[in-house]
């Protein structure tokens, strides 16, 4: 795997390939950069103005639009004090401060170098990880794929709601509703069309996610439209902190892999990746009461973290095709439009695919390199751009991402009624993740439900006799436990036992 | 997010017709074929088309009746109506609603109503120009001597440059 990863690092370095990287890693920068703009909602954008290119070349501009958007919201977090989006949010606390002290520049060069190792380090990951998950993978059946979405679902619904655990849950049940929708696999019937023939091929994934990310969040810039009043217009010299990264070289391991790990759990992604980072190195540090008030390590490990969750998040999805984060959901809907199905018959249907995988994430870690450091000071001028311009682009943008799918007037539909559905959820607490993972996995999750009773004629044996699925009830059963307030007050009960 | 304890009577609200949804997904789901039969003649319950929908069904019933329950054990469902005409009594002072409901309609009009109504690019930079106008131009800063002629060369090479793209190399006609 690692010597067909290094000869894809040369074989995709073509001057197409690398122009489209360059191109795709600005657009990633500026949506990052921008508040209100999120990676979900740059892949999603960028993967309709694909559909006309190749595989290879698409999936290089989709994972280089990817890497830039998470890598960039650092730019925002230090010289704005808001980030571009939840994934650079824990970089604001200290990278803030530290621009205001004339740091700026600084800051940003090093959070780019933190950003790069983050992203060789998810990739490195990739390329390790991958063979062990496929060659597991292969023993898993039916009755394992259902469990495995099914703990996606929730546990992605668990980590993302704001308010309660189950809001998440019920949001995840309506994405695996909503899959529900058209012509089922297995007998052909359809299922909740009203005889309506836009319904009986399904609800297709991109007008949703669209739909889903790009509407609320214009909606809620536009409400809360007071942003533009602090940026850091002076960011000093652009020369990283090589003394405090090197200082940092176990923190910067650490939160590697941490950003793996989280990135690798179905629907978490890369802002929770950085948070954890960010609170383990406060913990972990000297002195943590300096944290908040311009530590460079405050910068270096959520960013170290959150580019790392890139690979991670992609693990998930090349070996079993479940996403490992939102942006990652919406890579699995480009691959599936490219008619690449990720899972573990991906290695042996393109042999090369995560290598190439990983390589281009090699490429786009580059890119970020150069052109972060560049495009440092044009962030100052795209940050005074205003959201009221911005903002109705982006819902054009989204219009015609819907209709460039299916060629349909009911895409573009059904895209500003989830929309609208779902920024007004958001505000009961209801978290758009878990809908997005349901909407992906729901028709695994179907068949597999099905193909697994029907493999043991109706009967429940294989969920509790086989071991794989024995362990992924085990994890279900744990993550929802831990949910409830009865289970936690035991356990905290025992754990100050324990100490006194 | 709406504040705690409004959340929590919406909560009420919102659960109860979720449960309501549930009951209808399984209602719905228990219509569908439920005896699927094999060549030899076996019913083959488990390969009905709604046993996936009559599952989830379940599931968002006993969920939402637990935000149901948590909801009415919090904040009770005695003031319900008076937090709503409270809500409704501030409604013409509630700035940030009425720039998401303009926000919202102007999505609304530019998707059900404007396109089919003239060329694309056309309606889209219509639409780029009244939203543009209605929430930049109202802010401080720049004269609006500035921002109209701004306003207006993006409402018209914005859609005029994506539709030239997406046509022309993409191959992929406007709405």
């Amino acid at each position: 795997m690692f010597q067909s990863f290094l000869s894809q690092i040369i074989e995709l370095a073509t001057p197409l390939n690398l122009g489209v990287l360059v191109g795709s890693t600005f657009i990633g920068i500026v949506f990052g950069v921008l508040p209100g703009l999120t990676a979900t909602l740059a892949v999603a954008l960028l993967s309709t103005l694909t559909f006309g290119l190749n595989v290879e070349l698409a999936l290089m501009a989709i994972i280089a639009v990817y890497v830039g958007a998470i890598y960039a919201p650092s730019h925002s977090s230090i010289l704005l004090g808001i980030p571009g989006s939840a994934a650079g949010a824990a970089t604001a606390i200290d990278g803030y401060p530290l621009a205001k002290k004339g740091l700026g520049g600084q800051a940003i060069a090093t959070s780019t170098i933190a950003s790069v190792i983050g992203t060789i380090f998810g990739l490195l990951a990739l390329v390790a990880v991958s063979p062990l998950l496929v060659s597991l993978a292969l023993n898993v059946t039916s009755v394992e794929f259902f469990l495995i979405a099914l703990f996606g679902v929730l546990i992605c619904g668990s980590l993302t709601s704001p308010d309660l655990p189950i809001k998440g849950w019920i949001a995840g049940v309506i994405g695996l509703l909503i899959a529900a929708i058209g012509i089922e696999p297995i007998l052909g019937y359809q299922r909740f069309t009203f005889g309506n023939p836009a319904l009986a091929g399904g609800i297709e994934i991109v007008p949703v996610i669209l739909g889903g990310f790009a509407l609320p969040q214009i909606f809620r810039v536009l409400r809360n439209e007071h942003l533009k009043e602090s940026v850091v217009t002076r960011i000093g010299n652009l020369m990283p902190n090589w003394r405090a990264l090197w200082q940092a070289k176990f923190g910067v391991l650490r939160s590697g892999f941490l950003g793996v790990g989280i990135g690798a759990i179905p629907g978490v992604g890369e802002d929770i990746a950085a948070w954890a980072s960010y609170d383990v190195a406060r913990k972990f540090d000297r002195d943590p009461d300096s944290f908040g008030t311009g530590n460079i390590n405050g910068v270096i490990n959520p960013e170290t973290a959150n580019n790392a969750a890139i690979g991670g998040s992609i693990i998930p999805v090349l070996t079993l095709g479940v996403p490992g984060s939102p942006a990652a959901a919406v890579l699995l809907g480009a691959l599936n439009i490219h008619g690449i199905r990720p899972g573990p018959m991906l290695p042996h249907e393109f042999p090369n695919f995560i290598p190439q995988v990983a390589a281009m994430l090699f490429w786009s870690s580059l890119s970020i390199l150069v052109l972060g450091l560049a495009m440092a000071r044009l962030s100052v001028q795209v940050l005074r751009l205003p959201s009221s311009v911005l903002m109705p682009i982006v819902a054009f943008l989204a219009v015609v991402g819907s209709y460039s799918l299916g060629l349909n007037m009911f895409n573009i539909y059904m895209m500003f009624l989830f929309g609208v559905g779902v920024y007004l959820m958001e505000e009961l607490g209801y978290p758009v993740t878990p809908v997005v993972i349901g909407l992906i996995l729901g028709s695994m999750a179907d068949v597999s439900l099905r193909r697994g009773l029907l493999a043991a004629n109706g009967s429940l044996e294989p969920f509790y006799t086989r071991p794989i699925a024995l362990i992924l009830i085990a994890l279900i059963v744990i993550s929802l436990s831990f949910q409830s307030k009865f289970i936690r007050k035991v356990l905290s009960g025992f754990a100050k036992d324990k100490a006194a | 997010m709406l504040p705690h304890r409004a959340r929590r009577k919406m909560d009420i609200v919102v659960s109860f017709a979720m449960i309501c949804f549930g009951i209808v997904v399984l209602i719905a789901a228990s219509q569908m074929p439920w005896a699927p039969r094999s060549a030899s003649g076996a019913v083959q319950w488990y390969l009905s088309p709604g046993l996936y929908p009559a599952t989830l069904g379940f599931f968002l019933v006993v969920f939402s009746s637990f935000v149901l329950w948590n909801a009415v054990r919090e904040v009770g469902i005695g003031d319900i109506g008076t937090m709503f005409r409270g809500w409704m009594r501030n409604l013409p002072t509630n700035h940030p609603v009425h720039r998401v409901v303009i926000a919202m309609l102007l999505v609304g009009l530019y998707i059900f109503v404007g396109i089919g109504l003239a060329e694309f690019w056309i309606v889209s930079a219509v639409f780029l120009f009244v939203f543009i106008a209605l929430f930049w131009f109202p802010e401080p800063g720049m004269k609006l001597a500035h921002r109209v002629p701004i306003s207006l060369a993006i409402s018209v090479l914005i859609p005029l440059a994506v539709a030239f793209v997406f046509e022309t190399y993409f191959y992929v006609p406007m709405p």
